[in-house]
Formats: C-alpha cells, sequence, structure tokens
C-alpha cells in the first residue's frame, strides 16, 4: 500500500531508489569527565576548522560560478567564528558549567530565536542559517567529514534537513537525490538541489521521518511529490515518465544546435533575454542563436555611483566575446522611478511607470548616457552589436538617441579611440504610440523589438504586476497582438527585422503566432528556447498564420 | 573612548559583503569597538560581530554610532569612518 507525501517545493527531477535515513546525532548529554577548559579549546578548533570548510565550499563553488550559491557558504563560515557565538558557549561552559555540545546547541537556538523575533523576511533565512552553523560545529567536533559519502547508486537521503554544507556533500555523489521534512521552496537547501541539479523534495513533514530504511521510493522533484512503497502500476507509470523524460532531453540536446524554423523551414530565430555577461555562456548551452536582449540594468544597480566607461566597456566586450560573432542586442540604461537610484536623483512620481524612465531619463542625464553610448560603441568591434532605445514613443525620441550617438563617435574619433561608429541602433515597441506609428519610426530605426510586457501593460492600461487584472488582460489579446501585427507591417515595409524580447515570446502557443506576424526573433529565457523550438518546428507557416488571423479576431470572410 | 555617528549610504546596508569588511576591519585594532543603530532605538549597543550586526538590521540610509576604547582607539575609528565613506570599496 503506497504512502504519498506532499511537499512545500524541491528540485526538478523524476528518480526511483531506496530510502536511506540521515538523522543528525544529538548532542552528548554529558560527559563523564569534563575539563572546561579543555573543552573550549576543542570549541575554538572545532569554530575553525568548521569555518575553514565553509570557505573551501565558497572557493569552489565560486570558482564554478555560482557565485550567490557561494555567498550561502561565506556568511555562514562568518557566523560560525561569530564573537558573541564563542562569548556565549563561553559563558555556559566555564562560569555554568555546562557540557560543551548542549552549551553549542542552547546558544545556537537562542541566537536562532532572537533572529526569528525580528520579523524580517532577510533575517528569517539567517535564523535558518543558525541550525547549519550548530551542525557544522558539532560535525567539526566529533571529526564528522562528510557524513553523507560513502552512499550507494540509487539511495534517496532522507532527513529531518540538510545544511548547505550537507547538501553541497552530495555533489558528485552517485545518490539519486533527497527529501526533506522541513524546509521550504525558497531556502538554501533547494537552491543547493537545484544548482546541483540534484532531485529533491523539501518540506514533506514529520511523517517522512518514519520512512524505514530501504524502503522503495518514487521522487518527483518538479511536483514536489515522494511516493514510498509504490505499486506495480505506480512504479510502472514512473519508469515510463522517466523514460520519456530522458528521451525528451536527448531530443533537445539534439535540436540545440538546429535553427530555429517553423515545420516548413520558414526561419523564425531563437535568441535569449540576459540580465549579465555570465549569463551569455548559459544561453549558448541552451542553443540561442543570439542574445535578443541584454539588460544592462545590472550595471548601474545597488552602488552608490555609476560604472564608469572601462567597466561597463569590460562587461559588453565579454558578452560580444562569449556569443562569438551572434548578434547581441543591448538595451540602453532602462530605470525609472519605482527603482530609486543614489546616483541618478529619480523624482518622486505619482506614476513611475509613466514617467521619467528609460530613455526619458537618459535625456535628463545625458552625460551618463554619453559614457554607456561610448563603451558601446568602443566593444562594437568585438562582435555584432547592437542598440536598442527603450521607453521611445516619437520619431524625435530616436532622433535624439541618434544624434546622442553620433556625438559619442565623434568624441571617440577625436582621441584616436578605436571604435565602431555605424553600430545598428533600433528601438523597443513597448509604447502604443511606437507601435502604430512604427512606420514613422522605420524609416530611421535600424531594427524593431517588441517588449511585450511593457506594451500589454501600456495597452491595456493595467498594472503589469497586478495578479488580478493579468487573467483579464492578457499579452496575447487581440489588442496587443494586432499592435505587434502593425509594428511588424512597418517594420518590412522599410525592410528592417523585428523580433520580441517580452514574455510572450517565450510561451510556446504564442511563438507560431508571432510568427505569421513577421516576426523575424523571438527572444526569451534560455530556458525556454528548446521548447519554443520544438512547438515551432511541428507546424508550418500556413497553420501559424490561420492560427494568427484567428487569434487577432480578423474576419477572413470580407 | 572615542566615537563617531555615520551614515551608511550603502544599496545593502551594513549586511552581506559590507558587514564583512566592517567586521574585518574592527578585528585589525585592539580597541574594544561597540556599534549601536541609532535608527533603529530598540536595537541595543553591544560590541561589533557578525550577529550583533544581523540583529540590529542596519539598512541604507541609518545612522549607526560607533565608540572604540583601547589604546589604538582613535585609528580604529578613523578606519572605520573610512571604510564606511568610501563605500566598503565601491566608487
Amino acid at each position: 500500500m503506497s504512502t504519498h507525501l506532499r511537499g512545500a517545493g524541491g528540485a526538478p527531477g523524476t528518480v526511483l531508489g531506496r530510502a536511506v535515513r540521515y538523522l543528525p546525532t544529538p548532542a552528548a548529554a554529558t560527559a563523564a569527565i569534563s575539563d572546561p577548559e579543555a573543552d573550549l579549546r576543542r570549541f575554538a578548533g572545532a569554530q575553525a576548522s568548521a569555518a575553514a570548510h565553509l570557505r573551501e565550499l565558497a572557493e569552489q563553488w565560486r570558482g564554478e560560478g555560482r557565485a550567490s550559491e557561494a555567498g550561502i557558504f561565506d556568511a555562514q563560515a562568518l557566523l560560525v567564528e561569530d564573537m558573541y557565538l564563542s562569548d556565549e558557549v563561553t559563558r555556559r561552559v566555564r562560569e555554568q558549567h555546562e557540557p560543551l555540545e548542549p552549551a553549542i546547541e542552547a546558544t545556537v537556538a537562542q541566537m536562532r530565536a532572537a533572529l526569528e523575533a525580528l520579523d524580517d523576511p532577510y533575517l528569517r533565512e539567517r535564523a535558518a542559517d543558525m541550525d547549519a552553523i550548530g551542525r557544522a560545529i558539532l560535525a567539526a567536533l566529533r571529526g564528522e567529514t562528510n557524513p553523507l559519502r560513502d552512499l550507494p547508486a540509487g539511495a534517496i537521503v532522507v532527513a529531518p534537513d540538510l545544511t548547505p554544507a550537507e547538501t553541497a556533500g552530495l555533489q558528485g555523489s552517485p545518490v539519486a537525490g533527497f527529501a526533506t521534512a522541513y524546509g521550504g521552496p525558497t531556502g538554501h537547501t533547494a537552491i543547493l538541489a537545484r544548482s546541483l541539479g540534484l532531485p529533491a523534495v523539501v518540506g514533506l513533514g514529520a511523517a517522512a521521518l518514519d520512512i524505514p530504511d530501504g524502503t522503495n521510493l518514487i521522487l518527483d522533484g518538479d511536483g514536489a511529490l515522494l511516493i514510498a512503497d509504490p505499486d506495480m502500476d505506480e512504479r510502472a507509470d514512473y519508469e515510463r515518465r522517466i523514460v520519456e523524460l530522458a528521451a525528451e532531453k536527448e531530443r533537445r540536446k539534439a535540436l540545440r544546435d538546429q535553427p530555429g524554423r517553423l515545420a516548413d523551414g520558414h526561419p523564425v530565430a531563437l535568441w535569449a533575454n540576459i540580465g549579465r555577461p555570465a549569463e551569455a555562456r548559459n544561453a549558448l548551452e541552451y542553443g540561442a542563436e543570439g542574445i535578443g536582449l541584454f539588460r544592462t540594468e545590472f550595471l548601474f544597480l545597488d552602488r552608490n555611483a555609476p560604472p564608469d566607461e572601462e567597466e561597463q566597456f569590460a562587461a559588453y566586450r565579454a558578452t560580444l566575446e562569449t556569443m562569438a560573432g551572434r548578434t547581441v542586442v543591448v538595451r540602453t540604461l532602462d530605470i525609472g522611478g519605482d527603482k530609486p537610484v543614489p546616483y541618478l536623483d529619480t523624482p518622486h512620481e505619482a506614476n513611475p511607470f509613466l514617467g521619467v524612465r528609460g530613455l526619458r531619463l537618459c535625456m535628463r542625464r545625458p552625460d551618463l548616457f554619453a559614457v554607456q553610448l561610448r563603451a558601446l560603441l568602443r566593444a562594437a568591434i568585438h562582435g555584432d552589436l547592437w542598440i536598442m532605445l527603450p521607453m521611445v514613443a516619437t520619431p524625435d525620441d530616436l532622433s535624439w538617441g541618434r544624434a546622442q550617438m553620433r556625438a559619442a563617435a565623434e568624441s571617440l574619433a577625436a582621441e584616436g579611440t578605436t571604435h565602431r561608429a555605424d553600430v545598428k541602433l533600433g528601438v523597443m515597441i513597448e509604447t502604443p504610440a511606437a507601435a502604430v506609428t512604427a512606420d514613422l519610426l522605420a524609416r530611421e530605426a535600424a531594427f524593431f523589438s517588441v517588449g511585450s510586457n511593457d506594451l500589454t501593460q501600456y495597452t491595456m492600461a493595467a498594472d503589469r504586476g497586478s495578479a488580478e487584472l493579468a487573467t483579464r488582460y492578457p499579452h496575447d489579446s487581440p489588442a496587443v497582438l494586432r499592435l505587434i501585427g502593425q509594428a511588424a507591417e512597418g517594420a518590412k515595409r522599410a525592410g528592417i527585422p523585428i523580433g520580441v524580447c517580452g514574455d510572450l515570446a517565450g510561451v510556446p502557443a504564442a511563438a507560431p503566432l508571432l510568427a505569421a506576424l513577421g516576426i523575424a526573433e523571438l527572444s526569451m529565457a534560455p530556458a525556454a528556447i528548446p521548447v519554443v523550438k520544438e512547438r515551432l518546428r511541428g507546424i508550418t507557416l500556413a497553420e501559424a498564420q490561420a492560427a494568427a488571423r484567428w487569434a487577432l479576431r480578423v474576419d477572413t470572410s470580407r | 573612548m572615542t566615537e563617531a555617528t555615520l551614515t551608511i549610504t550603502h544599496p545593502v546596508g551594513l549586511h552581506a559583503r559590507p558587514a564583512a569588511l566592517f567586521y574585518q576591519k574592527t578585528r585589525e585594532f585592539k580597541s574594544r569597538i561597540t556599534i549601536q543603530n541609532l535608527s533603529r532605538p530598540t536595537t541595543n549597543e553591544a560590541p561589533v560581530s557578525t550577529f550583533h550586526l544581523l540583529q540590529i538590521g542596519v539598512s541604507q540610509g541609518h545612522q549607526v554610532r560607533i565608540r572604540a576604547e583601547g589604546e589604538d582607539e582613535q585609528a580604529a575609528i578613523a578606519a572605520l569612518t573610512k571604510l564606511v565613506e568610501e563605500n566598503f570599496g565601491e566608487t
């Protein structure tokens, strides 16, 4: 009789395996003969060793390009050696004559409670870290190096929870996955499991801890489901599903280097949206044929002073070099009053989304814009760089941008700095104004890219952040599609390419419609590329056009 | 005893990397160094430690008062002030 347990979240992947229970040893309650000073020396040693191990893990993960996961270990290393923790354990052992291990556990619990009481989501994460820190110190004290190391292939670790260090310890292990009773979908354990590509389910509840060692398990990480003691049919079902998923993965891998196209060969390039240079490599792994949107805000946010030309140049150049000649469309600074930036002096506006944002902000700070343009023109010699202006509503907006680019080129030429002056300059179609006057814009723009998220917001007069309105006013409504169609028509007449870089591009059902409207490139999150590619290959242009006519509610009887 | 009142302007406040740098800087001196978040009156003054910095939750724009007591107290306050004013090495 199988038992189904539902978790709070997990890491994707479906596996069959056998349970291996992992319960941390409770603290040694008493020591027969205890020497407080010797204990405190052992404690100091354990702190140092635990911190060193965590810092090693941080370095290792940073070296693999996983900086934010490395940060988890860095933060924990600091807390392991925290002065308050040391002082409190010392006080308990020396003055209250407590045995060492309970003193450590009690101190850690105290610190955890203090952070939890502060009612701040960031601090709640740190509170969860405290348990991991306690475990790290106790493990070091007992000389346990990696308790999860020698596990057999096909093992599914079942535990109350796993610390980040323990999860990291599973890397390279033959285990099939893990399941925990506690922990949430956004906790460090789940994050690290996803980063490792290890199937997992977290937050199953205390019932998970009743599962005996050796029990047959099915772990469905995507569905956050654990089936204990599956019956024959369930087993057969999942085995089949696993085979199908593996075949699909193989198919996608084979497709990766195939260019995007419809069933009858009509090309639809599949590009990627990225927010940092490091993501370009990932985009290539998913088969991206170019970068349709390189968001540059990462250079400008979370700092006190703007990035200088050299820093920007390095970032743009690195991305172009990674993409090895494939087109990279860089969007110039696109920030508004909703994201306060200390050095930009953004005013308080009642409607920041209708305010001085994007290109308008650059008009207010042409000095910053000039630095970005110079960096871009310098980087442009290293690949196929296109520059895209956000929040364009009129041909005057584009003219202004074009004049700034020309001025930047002239200043570089005057200095004798190597650069490219004739970089393709295009505009985002995200305001209804731009869509309905696309024919005017097309005279001067080298290309268009539809920002469907904002276009939908402005067209439907519905806040893009409102979940309530989103269902009623979706991105693929006839109004939005017709405007995209109008922009595509303007592009076609002028002989310039048009792409879509908003969320709509990555929706498999919408991709054929956009292709039918004349969209030449779809740019999306890298992970969405394989599915969209497969969908496009299954439909001909004629079929897509028929679907588009219906979606636009065009009356074909006339 | 030497003290200073500083405003933290770094976007992440006195957390993560800035907090780590701040704490490491205090370790360079022999003086006992304490910190209080004046912008959160319910928190206490206490010696600088990773945990204490978490507890006092210094966000961007908050004012803190640092105090140092010891043979190198002036150098300590000067160094910490410089670290904060130079925005933790990011310019």
